[in-house]
């Protein structure tokens, strides 16, 4: 906008005003925030008493998540958000044809999916699902990775095209939501009767859940308000609700029927040891490259039994285990990042300990280089400009080449890009210097409430032990117990002597530290109720926290006037979220397959959506979308991570999922007990006016 | 002026708010008499709930109360007023409280369609027996900058017993533009709140209403009173629990009917100061000119009326339905409001009709009010 004359405000005003600005978005940032800080500390001090360490990294990490929420929903309310709005009017105005809404529909939700790095956390789930017993999820996700970015872009870019055109043409969103869903429960349980798509049931659900990330859902909220107010069939402009959860449930079927399509590329699933054995060896060369990846991953994933299975002789075998040892370049090659006390403790069973105990004489001093705050900013940076940019760049070719129409506050949008990158680069590092290590804490600390045997942490081998530094303590009743001191990381800790662990020959002794189960063992139970009670708190806190959330309950205030509150929706919204993460947790300790979870609520939720009111479904299956987002999924798959591991569970995925499912309950049950309300006021007809 | 395709002309602009479920009704109705464009904008409604306290204390607990509305806006020719006023009463059962409220603003006009004409052979008797037109009626709008200040107001309005307030929200500009990227730090959003209440009470209504609302303190908001000529209104102020055998506002609504006007409900006198003795001044002489125009399209007009000297505009977004036409193009619409004082009023009429590329192409019409008072916070 052009203004003729500007006022000029001296320095101390703007300072003061924009003080003022800042404090107000800061303190309502500290209060999303606050809860699930708080949340995550007491239950990691208090409940499970761990130590709080690296207590500065956290308070740094949580300053950056504020500031960078703080930015980036402003960035997003002045600079985005108009943008999409005022492209979404305007096209369909200016071009009447619906092949230009298509494309454009299609181009944003695929660039959006190529833009937002969910692809990293699904990986990061499926890292620990072994290549035997998952075939088919193993292919797609670490061979044919791209064709399964492409097949979730194309499940985003065509919800995107469906959503628009509702706007468009103004039919009611339960048709959608009628014809989308069964589809897509038809094909998860088709899905589930094979044995090979199975395995990538919770795959497909969970890369739904994860796409439409923070950036995706204010802009495609705010081209879908446009488009709707530019065709003007939805009931008086309050349209514009939908796109999200078609392009969270669209994903889902793109991916299983990429899965069908694939499913001759990947071998049938068979146990560990089969799998390795040379005669099925060409159908292990439908996932692996060669002998040696083969190999590595027989090291690296699987156990004793695989990789005795993958050398047909027994001398190779022992032969490899040794080169574990003295070969520097053979072990580097084979475990890569990991560790080789690392291994030791979590791949190795104890024959091979046992067998190679012999052979080492000197624990090899492994440094794990820590990431650097100034590498974890630049990754940061690199993945939000990638994020923001190319949607944004979109939308300004698109504002400016085909509308020919300039931005109303250009200075506005430049600088709300500009800050919105900024904050979604605090934010996100800020949860991984900061949140992901506290909650990675509780969740390794988590499964000893209710394991109900002591479980082997670590062990650390001390070289030349001289047995002359044990002491002895006396008992009143005159037991005897040994003790000794051992310094580490500056610290002196005072550990029990078992004579046993003394190695005379080699001078070595093993400490093994265990870890004490919270709880007695019949009180398992107990244990098992404060592992859901902190998922669901987890769900609910971190919920608060999510920026897109923050962004649909701002939208939805404006666009009903102020019936129906942001405070409320989030606060509705993350109760639901809580139970999903709850049943999530429950599904990986009591192992129930996914399906059992997942389709019973949608089945529930499609007769409560056609009784719902127009907007109120419509914002429900929205907010079910846009859970899961950079707060939550870091979180959850700490927390599901380190359960999964001490459980050995099959895999972690389907947590996410049953996140985004249940907040669509809560928000319909909202909008039912809203409409109860309203009831009250006022329509009595004439006729009951004269009869009565 | 001299432009051929805007006919200046006197008309009847009509104004209907209903709740959000009788919009159908509405649109039916309107379709069959033959008016082919209608102006939408959504909107809340307020009223007082009042429920007993828990536990048998004594006193009512009173909380607001709100309900999606929905305000039609469309100008006809003076001569059919109070047909389509009583009709579309009769339409939509707008004569049972709680249902909404209509009214008729006399006003200048230019606009590009024809006004509608409405056949004679259309008009049936039975319509003109009246339902209680209200004459001598003024509508109150407030423009405020603090969220959640619409609600306030509306309590007090309620709690004063003016009327039901509808909430609309919109967006201002003005100064703001000016500060350059320091605007960011004061948010455009406004609250607009509506109020009808009879014309001899209204000054002392508003003074009351700046009282209560502190209007009178810098950056809160400004206020201002249009004529209606005539319109039904919603007396249902109060819903839940009643503890006698009419409400009030029924009461009022039937004497009403009886004395045929509002004008026995007179309740202040001329000179009323406030608990501060000052006596708030209002602004006589204004005129409101609020223009229709296309999404994104009323910047430049409103930078034209600036610079003529208008100190801002108050932007709400609103639908345009084409009911003969459903095809046709964009339903997003903008609509713009100005108040000037009257000497300034021509010149900044002129400067936005100077704009022809953009008037002749986006822009739907423009209504001229008068305005008796107007009330913001002068330095």
């Amino acid at each position: 906008m052009r203004r003729s004359s500007s006022i000029h405000i001296p320095v101390r005003s703007a300072v003061h005003l924009t003080g003022v600005y800042i404090k107000g978005l800061l303190g309502e940032q500290v209060k999303s925030v606050a809860f699930i800080i708080l949340y995550l500390i007491i239950f990691q001090r208090f409940i499970l008493g761990l130590p709080l360490s690296g207590i500065s990294w956290i308070a740094f990490g949580i300053a950056m998540v504020v500031i960078g929420l703080t930015f980036f929903l402003e960035g997003i309310r002045f600079g985005l958000m108009p943008l999409g709005e005022q492209v979404g009017v305007t096209l369909p105005a200016r071009y009447r044809s619906i092949f230009v809404i298509i494309v454009f529909g299609f181009l944003v939700g695929f660039g959006s999916t190529l833009a937002e790095p969910a692809i990293a956390a699904l990986r990061e789930i499926g890292s620990t699902v072994p290549a035997w017993s998952a075939p088919l999820l193993y292919l797609l996700l670490q061979r044919y990775t791209s064709l399964l970015i492409w097949a979730i872009g194309a499940g985003v870019g065509i919800a995107v095209i469906l959503g628009l055109l509702r706007f468009h043409y103004g039919f009611s969103i339960k048709i959608l939501i009628m014809t989308v869903i069964p589809m897509l429960l038809a094909v998860t349980v088709m899905a589930y009767f094979d044995d090979k798509l199975q395995s990538i049931i919770g795959l497909a659900w969970d890369s739904g859940a994860v796409t439409t990330g923070a950036v995706t859902v204010p802009l495609v909220l705010a081209i879908g308000i446009g488009v709707s107010r530019a065709s003007g069939r939805n009931e008086g402009g309050r349209g514009g609700f939908g796109i999200i959860m078609l392009a969270s449930a669209l994903p889902i079927v793109s991916v299983l029927v990429l899965g069908f399509a694939m499913r001759e590329n990947a071998p049938d699933p068979r146990t560990e040891h089969d799998f390795f054995l040379q005669e099925h060896r060409e159908q292990a060369f439908q996932l692996f490259d060669s002998e040696k990846s083969l190999q590595r991953y027989a090291f690296r994933i699987a156990g004793e039994e695989g990789r005795k299975a993958f050398f047909s002789e027994n001398a190779d075998y022992r032969n490899a285990l040794r080169s574990l040892v003295l070969n520097e370049g053979f072990r580097r090659d084979i475990l890569g990042d990991m560790s080789f006390s690392e291994w030791l403790r979590t791949r190795s069973s104890e024959n091979e300990r046992e067998y190679l105990s012999g052979f080492f004489h000197r624990e090899v001093s492994e440094k794990r280089e820590s990431r650097g705050i100034s590498s974890i900013l630049s990754q940061k940076t690199a993945d939000a400009a990638r994020a923001i940019i190319p949607l944004t760049g979109l939308l300004l070719i698109v504002l400016f080449m085909f509308l020919r129409e300039r931005p109303r506050y250009r200075d506005e949008v430049s600088l709300g890009i500009i800050l919105a990158i900024i904050g979604m680069t605090c934010l996100t590092s800020g949860i991984s210097i900061g949140l992901t290590p506290l909650g990675e804490a509780v969740g390794e600390g988590l499964p000893r409430s209710f394991q109900a045997s002591e479980q082997v942490s670590d062990r650390i081998v001390i070289e030349e032990f001289d047995p002359g530094i044990v002491i002895r303590s006396i008992q009143p009743d005159g037991k005897k117990t040994a003790y000794f001191y051992l310094e580490r990381d500056g610290r002196l800790e005072r550990i029990q002597y078992f004579s046993e662990r003394y190695n005379p020959e080699k001078r070595q002794y093993e400490h093994i530290i265990f870890r004490k189960p919270l709880f007695k063992a019949e009180l398992t139970f107990l244990g098992i109720a404060l592992v859901c009670l902190f998922a669901f708190g987890l769900g609910y806190g971190s919920s608060l926290a999510e920026p897109a959330l923050h962004a649909l309950g701002k939208t939805v205030e404006e666009m009903t006037i102020g019936r129906v509150r942001e405070y409320m929706l989030v606060r509705v919204v993350a109760i639901g979220v809580g139970i999903g993460i709850l049943m999530g947790i429950m599904r990986i300790i009591f192992f129930i397959p996914t399906i059992w979870l997942l389709l019973p609520p949608y089945f529930l939720l499609l007769p409560m959506s056609l009784i719902g009111d127009e907007d109120f479904v419509g914002i429900a299956w929205d907010s079910g979308g846009v859970t899961t987002g950079p707060v939550t999924v870091p979180l959850v798959l700490a927390m599901g991570m380190g359960i999964g591991a001490e459980l050995h569970a099959p895999d972690s995925f389907g947590v996410l999922a049953l996140g985004s499912v249940y907040p669509i309950f809560t928000v319909l049950v909202y909008g039912l007990w809203v409409r109860i309300n309203q009831r009250r006021s006022v329509l009595e007809k004439r006729e009951e006016l004269n009869n009565g | 002026m001299g432009d051929t395709i805007f006919r200046d002309r006197k008309a009847a602009g009509i104004t209907c708010i209903v709740h959000r479920s009788l919009r159908r009704q509405v649109m039916d109705f309107l379709e069959k008499i033959g008016i082919t464009k209608i102006y939408v904008e959504v909107g809340k409604s307020e009223r007082l709930f009042i429920k007993s306290r828990p536990f048998g204390l004594p006193g009512a607990h009173q909380t607001l109360h709100d309900s999606p509305v929905e305000i039609f806006r469309f100008s006809i020719s003076t001569e059919d007023t109070s047909y389509v006023l009583n009709s579309l009463i009769a339409a939509a059962e707008l004569d049972v409280q709680g249902r909404g409220m209509i009214f008729a603003q006399e006003l200048h006009e230019c606009g590009k369609d024809p006004l509608p004409h409405i056949p004679i052979e259309e008009k049936s008797e039975e319509i003109d027996a009246k339902y209680s037109l209200l004459p001598g009626l003024s509508l109150i709008t407030c423009i405020l900058s603090r969220p959640g200040g619409g609600e306030e107001l509306a309590r007090t309005a309620l709690e004063l017993g003016t009327c039901v307030p509808v909430i609309t929200n919109g967006r201002g500009t003005g100064m703001r533009d000016n500060l350059g990227l320091l605007r960011i730090t004061i948010p455009p959003e406004k609250e607009i709140v509506q109020l009808i209440v009879p014309e001899y009470d209204a000054d002392n209504i508003i003074r009351l209403l700046i009282e209560e609302a502190k209007m009178n303190l810098p950056g809160r908001g400004f206020l201002f009173r249009t004529p209606i000529d005539m319109g039904v209104v919603d007396t249902r102020l109060r819903i839940g629990r009643q503890e006698h055998a009419a409400s009030i506002e029924q009461i009022i609504s039937a004497i009403d009917e009886l004395k045929m006007g509002t004008h026995w409900r007179k309740r202040f006198s001329s000179t009323d100061k406030n608990s501060f003795g000052d006596i708030i001044h209002l602004l006589n002489n204004y005129q409101a000119i609020s223009f229709v125009c296309r999404e994104g399209k009323g910047d430049s007009l409103v930078n034209r009326a600036m610079e003529a000297g208008a100190p801002g505009a108050t932007i709400s977004r609103i639908s345009c339905l084409n009911l003969r036409d459903r095809e046709s193009d964009s339903a997003a619409r903008e609509r713009n409001v100005i108040c000037v004082p009257n000497n300034l009023a021509k010149k900044v009429i002129d400067a936005l009709l100077h704009e022809e590329k953009i008037i002749e192409q986006f822009l739907d019409f423009l209504w001229i009010q008068d305005v008796p008072s107007v009330f913001s916070y002068i330095r």
